[in-house]
This record gives C-alpha cells, sequence and structure tokens, in this order.
C-alpha cells in the first residue's frame, strides 16, 4: 500500500520538469494569436521537437552539474589534507 | 484491485488542478485581454480565451504524451543494459 507510484512522483522533480518544460515550449512554440482552438501542425512539431530538445539538455546539464561538483569536491579534499599535513 | 485514489492523493490532484485552473487563466488573460476603456469583456476576448484555453489544453497532453514517450523509451534503454549486464542462470 506504501505507493511507489506516489513516490516516484515526488522524488527527482518528475512534476517539476514538466512544468518548467511546458511552460518553455509554450513560450517557444506557441505565439499568443489564438485564432483557432487547435494547434497547428507547425506548433504541434515544434513542440514534439522542443521536448525531445528540453529533455536532452535536462540530460546533459545534470552530468555536467555532477562532474563539476565531483571536481569541486576534490578539490576541497585536496586542499583540506594540504592544510592537514602542513 | 481497488479503482479508489488515497485521499492524498486526491488532494495532490486537486492542487495540481487548480495550479493549472490558475495558470491558464493568468496565461490567456495576458495574452488575450487588451482593452481596459471598458469593464466588460468583449466578444474577441472571449473567443481568443476560449480559444487561448482549448489550445492550452491541447498543448500539455501532447508535451505529456512525449514526456511518457520519452519515459518509456528511458525504461527500455535501462533494461536492455540490465538484460545485459546480469547474466541468467
Amino acid at each position: 500500500r506504501e505507493g511507489t507510484v506516489g513516490a516516484e512522483q515526488n522524488c527527482c522533480g518528475v512534476t517539476v520538469l514538466p512544468r518548467r518544460m511546458t511552460q518553455a515550449c509554450h513560450l517557444k512554440c506557441v505565439p499568443p494569436h489564438y485564432k483557432e482552438a487547435e494547434l497547428s501542425k507547425g506548433e504541434s512539431v515544434c513542440l514534439d521537437r522542443c521536448v525531445a530538445k528540453y529533455l536532452d539538455v535536462h540530460e546533459r546539464m545534470g552530468k555536467k552539474l555532477t562532474e563539476l561538483s565531483l571536481q569541486d569536491e576534490e578539490l576541497l579534499k585536496r586542499m583540506q589534507q594540504g592544510t592537514g599535513t602542513a | 484491485m481497488a479503482g479508489q485514489i488515497s485521499e492524498t492523493d486526491q488532494i495532490k490532484q486537486f492542487k495540481e488542478f487548480l495550479g493549472t485552473y490558475n495558470k491558464i487563466t493568468e496565461n490567456c488573460f495576458m495574452d488575450c485581454i487588451r482593452d481596459f476603456t471598458t469593464r466588460e469583456v468583449k466578444p474577441e476576448e472571449i473567443t481568443c480565451s476560449e480559444h487561448c484555453l482549448q489550445k492550452y489544453l491541447k498543448m500539455t497532453q501532447r508535451i505529456s504524451m512525449r514526456f511518457q514517450e520519452y519515459h518509456i523509451q528511458q525504461n527500455e534503454a535501462l533494461a536492455a543494459k540490465a538484460g545485459l549486464l546480469s547474466q541468467p542462470r
């Protein structure tokens, strides 16, 4: 009964990511004209591409961020070791 | 399997709905309502906001769909990796 689905939804920005992605792709792909209620073909294609690109960038950022923070940790460790032995 | 949603989940869903509702209102208001020489909402503004709402909902549905597809792809890739790594006995 412990909702594993609920836990997934709370973890790791599963709700934050789609929200921000929706905002971003809305701005990028749907001009505020609203002459029609339907999404045009161009808007639909743009949205598909936008989602793909957003998720790609999100993944790259995540990897890079991890890499950079590991580097920072390493640097800190070395500094601390340096002052320790001094 | 009981189709009952727990109360906390229901509250979450409702909060989500309220958030979306307010977001759409703000969004479509900003995009469609331009005439402040009157208190009345003009017919063009009504049409615009109705279209805006429908378009927004279709957009979120589409994005949701693509996002789920992405997740499924990711899971399949992970499963494939796991399948390659674990040696079947």
